[in-house]
């Protein structure tokens, strides 16, 4: 993990309507090789924030510093060519339906680079093993089950490399063990690639298998920061809330719960 | 990135220099595919102690440049590998590719099959949801469903009032056209007068039915295939099985009926539309438009009348049912919707031509 962050905001207000920010004073910052978990309840601003850091959402106060370049400051072309060495994986995975897997993964490498195309399609190949999900090349994304679209969407955000990964919700409507095999994918590309992941997500069992730091969204602005256990430990009464539901206490640890 | 090549004895050694990434791998890919067909060239090594960086994609390349020199019998050997070029390397190992090649494709004669079964398959679903929509049609013609009177009259509004407007503009166009070219056809026997015949049957008998229909397919029956189309996307088909209702004659019935309803009434009025306008232009063809008129009147029998009823009832049934079951067979996702609505417009459009040219026939032998 290096010092200099990848990506970098200070006192960010973010929503759509300049008179409602759906947040407010939002900092982050994300360094190299960095698991961040953004953490709330529905309607926290998670997703907003998600869409703000990614470029997709202006802010409406603040910087969003991306690789070292104000990501709304710059022009269009600036601005594309910053996102190429980022990238996300949607809540619905955004696979186009009308091509294959194969093509949807090589997609980001045809249209922004001019590699050749043997070359783009083992790479896509590359990326589809690498995840676990090879064999599914040559079908269409509706043929294919959740988990296993999550991780071709994931295989199509990594084919560039990327620096760093968005994810929306990324274990969000699979079963817990599709949800861990997710999570284990994130952590592998961490740890193989020193790819930073800033992962919005409300699956507590999630961010305490991958989680380097976490971010609590409530009431419009971060309710507590930091580790895993910090956090879990802090004295608000609505990142506790999240922290200790009742089925979080419905088994003890490592009882009922698949463990990473 | 540079490459300086030494070649000696059939041995060539690539020193590669700075960044190997996405942007350089093509130019190593090519080189390496030049000295896979070089015969001078049976050894390979390349030097990576001047590369500082490789990515996935140069990576791939090195990987591919070995296979394709194997596949020409010739060795690649990498030297002066760093730890961190070796990590990136094992990363894309080909050991981590298995199943990643793509099935073979199917032969024609499986194709062929396919084809057939698939054919076979679309022909019984048809019929299991023409059965469904006609019992369900049946249902609501003996008044077991008058509480859905609702969606009836929703359906012919959406599908007929709002097309008033397209269909009186195309059926007086028609009428316009037809007059046209029968009057120059006709003046040359000094006969422009008939021209009221040609507009008249030709509307009553033939266009006003078709026109509209073709409207009503462009129109509503991609509507009615759009729309079932993203509800069974989005499971909304299979809720309402959850719940013991039947699609098919949930959702058909009150389709089918608004258009058994409102395809006669719009050819009615495109055939309408399609007479004035071709009373209004024979004023400007020189021929009195009262004489037109009085001997479009005079010219058409109920029979016609008949004959254009009967065809725009069995042009609302087509639109509507093919419509509703390319809606229905709809699976996967958006793209789906946009492919099966085309199909819903192209095969209603076909086979409303079809089933006018075989009702024209059977009509005019047994009939005229």
């Amino acid at each position: 993990m290096t010092d200099e962050p990848i990506l970098m905001c200070r006192d960010v207000a973010c929503g759509y309507d300049r008179d409602r920010p759906v947040l407010s004073s939002v900092s982050v910052a994300v360094r190299s090789g960095e698991i961040l978990t953004i953490l709330g309840g529905s309607g926290s601003g998670k997703s907003t924030l998600l869409r703000t850091l990614s470029g997709l959402l202006r802010p409406l106060a603040g910087k969003v510093m991306l690789f070292g370049s104000d990501l709304y400051a710059v022009g269009h072309r600036q601005r594309a060519e910053l996102l190429r060495h980022a990238g996300m994986l949607f809540q619905r995975e955004a696979l186009f339906g009308s091509w294959t897997v194969l093509q949807n993964v090589m997609f980001p490498a045809r249209e922004l680079t001019d590699v050749l195309e043997p070359i783009a399609r083992e790479l896509a190949r590359t990326k589809l093993a690498q995840l676990g999900v090879a064999d599914l090349a040559a079908r269409h994304p509706d043929q294919i089950s959740g988990g296993q679209r999550k991780r071709v969407a994931l295989a199509r955000a990594l084919i560039l490399d990327p620096a760093l990964v968005f994810c929306d919700e990324p274990t969000s409507g699979l079963d817990p063990v599709t949800a861990q095999l997710i999570d284990e994918k994130l952590l592998f590309i961490r740890d193989a690639f020193q790819i930073a992941v800033i992962a919005v997500t409300h699956d507590i069992a999630s961010v305490r298998r991958i989680a380097d730091r976490v971010l609590v969204l409530a009431h419009g602005e971060i309710a507590a920061s930091g580790s895993v256990a910090e956090v879990e430990n802090s004295m608000d009464g609505d990142v506790y809330a999240l922290f200790h539901r009742p089925e979080e206490h419905a088994h003890p640890p490592g009882e009922g719960r698949i463990e990473a | 990135m540079r490459t300086l090549v030494e070649h000696e004895n059939g041995y060539a050694r690539l020193r590669l220099a700075g960044d190997l990434r996405i942007a350089e791998s093509s130019a190593l890919y090519e080189n390496l595919l030049a000295l896979s067909q070089d015969p001078s060239t049976a050894r390979v090594e390349l030097d990576l102690s001047g590369v500082e960086s490789i990515d996935s994609a140069g990576a791939v390349t090195l990987r591919l440049g070995k296979e394709l020199l194997a596949r020409s019998g010739k060795a690649l050997s990498f030297s002066n590998l760093s730890e961190a070029q070796w990590r990136v390397l094992q990363s894309v190992a080909a050991a981590e590719l298995r199943g990643a090649r793509a099935e073979p494709a199917p032969s024609a004669l499986e194709r062929i099959g396919e084809r057939a079964i698939r054919a076979q398959t679309n022909a019984q679903e048809f019929a299991a949801v023409l059965a469904r929509a006609l019992r369900g049609a049946g249902g609501w013609l003996l008044g077991k469903e008058s509480k859905h009177t609702g969606a009836l009259i929703e359906q012919a509004v959406l599908m007929g009032a709002n097309a008033v407007p397209i269909v009186t503009l195309l059926g007086a166009l028609i009428g316009v056209v037809l007059a046209f070219q029968a009057a120059y056809q006709l003046r040359q026997f000094g006969a422009q007068l008939f021209m009221a015949e040609v507009v008249s049957i030709g509307m009553v008998r033939e266009f006003g039915a078709v026109i509209t229909a073709v409207i009503l397919s462009g129109r509503s029956g991609a509507a009615m295939a759009a729309e079932l189309g993203t509800m069974s996307i989005n499971e909304e088909l299979d809720a309402l099985r959850s719940m013991g209702i039947d699609p098919v004659s949930y959702l058909v019935p009150p389709r089918l009926l608004a258009m058994s309803l409102i395809t006669p009434l719009l050819s009615m009025w495109a055939t309408a539309a399609g007479i004035a306008g071709g009373v209004a232009i024979a004023g400007g063809l020189g021929v009195p438009p009262i004489a037109v008129y009085h001997r479009m009147t005079d010219s058409l029998v109920p029979s016609d009348f008949v004959l254009g009823f009967i065809k725009s009832l069995l042009f609302g049934w087509i639109i509507a049912l093919i419509g509703c079951y390319m809606g229905l067979r709809t699976r996967g996702g958006a793209h789906n919707v946009g492919h099966n609505t085309t199909r819903a417009v192209v095969v209603s459009i076909l086979l409303i031509v079809i089933s006018d040219s075989l009702v024209t026939t059977v009509w005019t032998v047994t009939h005229d």
